[in-house]
């Protein structure tokens, strides 16, 4: 008798024990607001709107500055010249792009992390998504947006903890890259591409999510950033 | 007294505990990816960047609404009105690196004393941090950087648009020079990170620069 009445004493507590253990990993998270940093929340949360807001208003203007410079273009030379700011504002991604090519999309893994990994690999890192970009300009991507930011020749995609952010723009997953190009030229640059086949490993080997597919009709929005033409001066 | 002990009970406690050891011992917790930030530290980088933001905003919407305001005049000279326009498509020619720009900026050095060839990532990552400073014009080893540009490594060489470059990396920027070289030296940024593979980075600035086009 003596002896069930240990079995059931070791029993309980090593049982207790794996519990405290688990319950104790679930309330590791910080969490801002637990942690009583809500002014700063609060505060990140204010400005954003009023980014916002902000672009909003901007959006506002171009829009009726395009409005009063189609009524001041009176006659055909004036419109060709402002096709022509159109077409080079498309190329530097402040303009809408409408055409062929697919879409690239990139999440983290479902999977639980084994024990002998890195969690690094089991995530869609700032990183991926700039070579993900490099692999669809080498294959003759026009326009390329991620989300829905439009990326212009200096756009920037970085990161704040695990926050993916283009253009200072937070992207949740799944990552959307969607480019505009020649679908058979970026289809085969990405079954060649070395970095696709070490994405494919991970998804493998991590459960990263990882597809591709081509899209026929490809709208991508103008980029939301300001188009910064001071600082240099054009040579002849 | 603890009455005779039920199989069933046992065998109950068992599984539950051979499930926690098996939770414990061959997983950890699921991965989890929050879409804003989860601690102050993060909290207060991200309002960093949305300051930035809100100013280039606020700088952009001061341009537009002159704009507008130049638009709205009862009389716009036609010639005017074009020279306007005539003046920013050349501006966005130089931006797209068709057209040679020149203005101040900073010169980088990049030199592996052993001869390590620096990785693609190593070059976007450098590029990105270059553009999110506000970088107008950049060109590695003088080839002009423009949205074609990619790249790539091989075996022995990094190429940019399959072309050969190599080292020392001469990076020419033209660019608010204090935020870029500010970028470049802060706490975890690209010298720090170069210095730690033993690279030599090399920063000038205030250097009057004169950058190709993409085709020269």
């Amino acid at each position: 008798m003596r002896n069930i009445i240990f079995f059931f004493l070791v029993l309980s507590i090593i049982t207790g024990l794996l519990i405290g253990v688990q319950l104790k990993n679930s309330v590791s998270k910080i969490d801002l607001s637990a942690m009583g940093d809500l002014d700063i929340l609060f505060l990140w949360r204010e400005v954003e709107k009023s980014t916002e807001e902000l672009q909003k208003e901007n959006n506002g203007l171009k829009n009726e500055i395009k409005k009063l410079e189609n009524e001041i273009s009176f006659d055909e030379d004036t419109t060709a010249l402002l096709k022509k700011r159109e077409d080079l504002k498309t190329k530097a991604g402040f303009g809408t792009m409408i055409g062929t090519g697919l879409v690239v999309t990139l999440a983290d893994s479902n999977q639980k992390v084994r024990e002998r990994d890195d969690p690094y690999f089991y995530l869609i890192h700032d990183s991926y998504l700039r070579a993900v970009v490099n692999v669809l300009k080498s294959g003759g991507a026009r326009g390329i947006s991620i989300g829905s930011e439009r990326l212009n020749i200096g756009s920037k995609i970085t990161c704040v903890g695990k926050v993916i952010m283009v253009d200072g723009k937070r992207i949740a997953p799944p990552y959307e890259i969607k480019a505009i190009g020649d679908p058979v030229s970026l289809a085969n640059i990405i079954r060649t591409s070395s970095f696709f086949r070490m994405l494919e490993h991970y998804r493998d080997n991590f459960g990263i999510q990882l597809g591709v597919k081509i899209l026929p009709l490809i709208e991508l929005p103008p980029s939301q950033e300001s188009l910064n033409l001071e600082l240099f001066e054009v040579l002849p | 007294m603890i009455s005779k002990p039920n199989l069933t009970f046992i065998a109950l406690c068992l599984f539950i505990t051979t499930i926690f050891t098996v939770m414990l011992f061959k997983t950890r917790e699921s991965i989890y990816r929050e879409v804003g930030p989860t601690t102050t530290q993060e909290a207060v980088s991200y309002l960093k960047e949305l300051n930035i933001k809100k100013e280039e905003l606020h700088k952009e919407k001061e341009s537009l609404e002159l704009r507008k305001r130049q638009l709205s005049a009862a009389y716009v000279e036609k010639g005017e009105f074009i020279d306007l326009v005539n003046n920013e498509i050349n501006k966005l020619e130089g931006y797209l690196g068709y057209k040679r720009v020149s203005g101040l900026g900073i010169k980088i050095v990049l030199e592996s004393p052993e001869g390590y060839i620096v990785s693609v990532e190593t070059i976007l990552d450098l590029i990105n941090d270059l553009w999110s400073s506000g970088a107008v014009a950049i060109t590695i080893n003088e080839k002009r950087v423009t949205w074609e540009t990619y790249f790539e490594l091989t075996e022995e060489d990094l190429l940019m648009n399959e072309m050969e470059i190599n080292q020392p990396y001469l990076i020419e920027v033209i660019g608010p020079e204090d935020v870029i070289r500010g970028t470049m030296y802060m706490p975890g940024g690209f010298v720090e990170k170069m210095q730690l593979r033993g690279i030599n980075v090399e920063i000038t600035k205030n250097v009057p620069l004169d950058l190709p086009s993409r085709g020269d």
